[in-house]
């Protein structure tokens, strides 16, 4: 164990920051850890399939049941990898052997259900300590560190379980209703094919889960160790005193030419402003016109000037965002989308469709205060008589009927003119009163060019005043008097006004 | 030099300036605690309002089914824009969503990456998001890739807990940074490192303070002592 080789940047973490490294650690040497696990695994598992074909269960049990054993060699081999030693060179078949064998009971009895296994593994398999001096070991470790551990089993086998259902889920999710099959069919069949599908399925899922469960363990394992024994402050203070040897080493030969350096620089800098541009240029040329034809000509040249013709349109050059934060090549490519759309062409693209976006919802705020607005307007009291007064016609057949026309006491003035013996004005009075309330209150439907008759006409079609006969009387009476000179007698005219007023009266 | 293939769990980030700010990344299992924690936290939301709102039939039904669909989708968007990033669980666990300059997390990043759960969840219970997170440098999940987030640890520093019996000495010749950190960090865990190993650690620094043996850590202890503010 040389500390100079460790991989990891030595630092006393929280035991959680632990778990993260370990979880970085399982990625940079998943293939060796994986196959580690996987392949004494898969041996035993083809043994127990053959032997016990008709019982599939049993092969699942005993593969997890034998977990810490196979937990041991990935260990092993991290253990050797953190300090930057690739192979196993150096242990016998024995010692390999020993590896599996030494405190494997403990480990698959009474221990196996230890939740801090990952964690505490190292203890027996790494420093193979037993008994007393074990627990010791474990008591000083775990101080601090056992809760993380303890949810790191927790988690790690959770997230193994939802591997095993994810993949059933994920394939009956993509092959639809191809294929009908109850709810948990997939584990309903319990002796067949299907079964032992489960447990090969169950077996990577739980290869696939090992080397971060038992990589954050081992992580967890050597953070106690860079704390307790110091390792980061090792690495530094054997750096610190490597650095002062060599300062101290240069100082006697360094020191003068570091001066003469100083001096050299300083000279240099108090004869610079003299030369603008080069020395070696300065030195050749005399003439100071042959100075200047040489400055322009220089400063006329690269890096002072880059001229470039460009004839055609094209877009900028964007910086590459330089993100390389995924591992795996389906990410990556998944980034390359990323990067695409973040800069370049779609760019402008995203500008323009924000623009319009923001336009959109403030023409569509605008749009829905004028609604509103328009819904507040007509809501309040009376809206639409004047808009109707407005709609109709004010005069029809030369005669105004808008209510501003006609008397505000209309029996007053109908009795001033029947006194006066002006029985055409009395009749007019009260025909033009009908109209307006005919028009403007009943909202019959007549036009500025129609006539007597065709008044009346439309006043009998409108509902509220059919069996009434007395707009037909009134027409009647009002076409004797107008174009025939014949009056009515005053009683009759008084008949009528009281008539229109009465039945005329009910829609205000 | 091997040294940017040491593995850390820390990212960085340079500023103009040229200051780089160092962050430790969250990986799965922390932030995996820390969501299960902000579920059953919203579970006990939802036993209360269910009960309430049993009071108040069919209204009390729609006011379960509105309140329901702004804790599923906007409770994380409300906890990371208005407490630092930080939702319940979060908290708990130590953590914090930043976007990956390390500024806070404002509207858009946040809800982006709440809304893209969806993506995460697929084929069930976050396997996705689970994948990406451990095959992504950041431990970023798809919501994190697309709203260009990270999950942080947050630095907790406690007031470094000094033993009385360390005489304060001052340093005799001039220390840099890293040499200040070292003696300073020896002396704040002189008390979970052994003694030997102690001894160890400073006889490495004989050439550098002068003095070798036991005087040779309690002088590094005294610097420490010293240069934490003690005089």
């Amino acid at each position: 164990m040389n500390l100079a080789d460790l991989q990891i940047r030595a630092q006393v973490r929280t035991p959680w920051q632990a778990l993260d490294l370990g979880v970085l650690m399982a990625r940079r040497w998943f293939r060796p850890l994986w196959l580690a696990w996987l392949l004494p695994a898969v041996l035993i598992f083809t043994v127990l399939s053959l032997g016990f074909a008709d019982d599939p269960w049993v092969v699942t049990l005993v593969i997890w049941w034998l977990k810490p054993l196979f937990e041991r060699l990935p260990l092993l081999l991290l253990s050797r990898y953190l300090f930057a030693e690739r192979t196993l060179r150096g242990l016998t078949w024995w010692q390999l052997l020993r590896t599996w064998l030494f405190g494997s009971i403990g480990a698959l009895l009474w221990r196996r259900f230890d939740p801090r296994r990952a964690f505490l593994q190292a203890v027996t398999v790494l420093e193979k300590q037993k008994g007393r001096a074990r627990l010791k070991r474990c008591r000083t470790l775990a101080y601090g560190h056992g809760r993380a551990a303890t949810w790191l089993t927790l988690i790690l086998a959770h997230v193994e379980m939802l591997l095993v259902l994810a993949v059933p889920v994920l394939v009956l999710a993509l092959v639809g209703d191809f294929f009908e099959r109850g709810p948990g069919w997939w584990f309903s069949d319990e002796s067949g094919l299907l079964a032992h599908l489960s447990n090969a399925l169950t077996l990577i899922c739980m290869s696939l889960v090992a080397p971060f469960y038992v990589a954050s363990g081992f992580a967890l394992y050597i953070n106690r160790r860079i704390e307790l024994e110091a390792w980061d402050l090792d690495l530094l203070f054997r750096q610190i005193v490597q650095d002062h040897q060599v300062t101290q080493a240069k100082p006697s030969a360094g020191a003068s030419s570091l001066v003469t350096v100083m001096l050299v620089v300083m000279l240099w800098l108090t004869y610079l402003p003299a030369s603008p541009v080069q020395a070696a240029v300065v030195a050749e040329v005399a003439s100071p016109d042959a100075t200047k034809k040489a400055a322009v000509e220089l400063l006329s040249s690269p890096p002072y000037v880059i001229e470039e013709e460009v004839t055609q349109w094209r877009w900028k050059e964007t910086e590459k965002t330089d993100d390389d934060s995924v591992d795996s090549a389906w990410l990556e490519s998944l980034f390359d989308i990323q990067e695409v759309s973040r800069g370049g062409v779609s760019d402008g693209f995203y500008r323009l469709a924000e623009i319009l976006m923001w336009l959109g919802g403030l023409m569509l705020l605008v749009l829905l205060a004028r609604v509103l607005w328009r819904q507040l307007g007509q809501s309040e009291g009376q809206p639409d008589r004047d808009a109707l007064e407005a709609d109709a016609p004010r005069v029809l057949m030369g005669m105004a009927i808008g209510a501003d026309s006609l008397p505000s006491d209309l029996n007053a003035a109908v009795m001033e003119a029947l006194d006066q013996g002006d029985t055409r004005l009395a009749l007019s009075l009260v025909y033009r009163q009908a109209l307006h309330r005919l028009v403007h209150h009943y909202r019959v439907e007549v036009e500025s060019w129609h006539t007597e008759l065709e008044c009346a006409a439309a006043a009998r079609c409108h509902p509220d005043l059919a069996g009434s006969t007395l707009f037909d009387e009134l027409t009647g009476v009002w076409l004797r008097l107008a174009y025939a000179h014949e009056s009515p007698i005053r009683p009759r005219v008084e008949q009528l006004l009281r008539e229109v007023q009465r039945e005329l009266a009910g829609c205000t | 030099m091997q040294a940017s293939r040491l593995l850390d769990n820390h990212c960085s980030v340079e500023t103009p300036e040229g200051i780089d700010f160092t962050q430790a990344m969250a990986g799965p299992v922390v932030r995996i605690l820390a969501f299960l924690i902000d579920m059953v936290w919203r579970g006990l939301v939802y036993a209360l309002i269910g009960i309430l709102s049993g009071f108040l039939g069919g209204f009390g039904m729609g006011l379960y089914l509105i309140i329901g669909f702004l804790l599923e989708w906007f409770y994380p968007v409300f906890f990371e824009v208005f407490r630092q990033g930080q939702t319940p669980g979060k908290k708990a666990m130590g953590l914090r969503v930043v976007n990956e300059d390390f500024t806070p997390v404002g509207w858009g990043a946040s809800v982006i990456r709440n809304l893209l759960r969806a993506a995460d969840f697929f084929p069930l219970m976050y396997v996705s998001g689970l994948l990406s997170m451990v095959l992504s440098r950041r431990f970023q999940r798809l919501g994190d890739l697309a709203a260009g987030t990270l999950v942080v640890h947050v630095d907790r520093q406690s007031a470094p807990q000094l033993d009385v019996s360390i005489k304060p000495r001052m340093p005799q010749q001039a220390l840099t940074r890293a040499e200040r950190q070292g003696i300073i960090s020896l002396t704040v865990r002189s008390r979970t490192i052994s003694e030997p190993r102690q001894q160890e650690l400073a006889e490495l620094l004989a050439p550098v303070t002068g003095v070798t043996g036991e005087a040779g850590l309690e002088r590094l202890k005294g610097m420490g002592a010293w240069l934490l503010g003690r005089k």
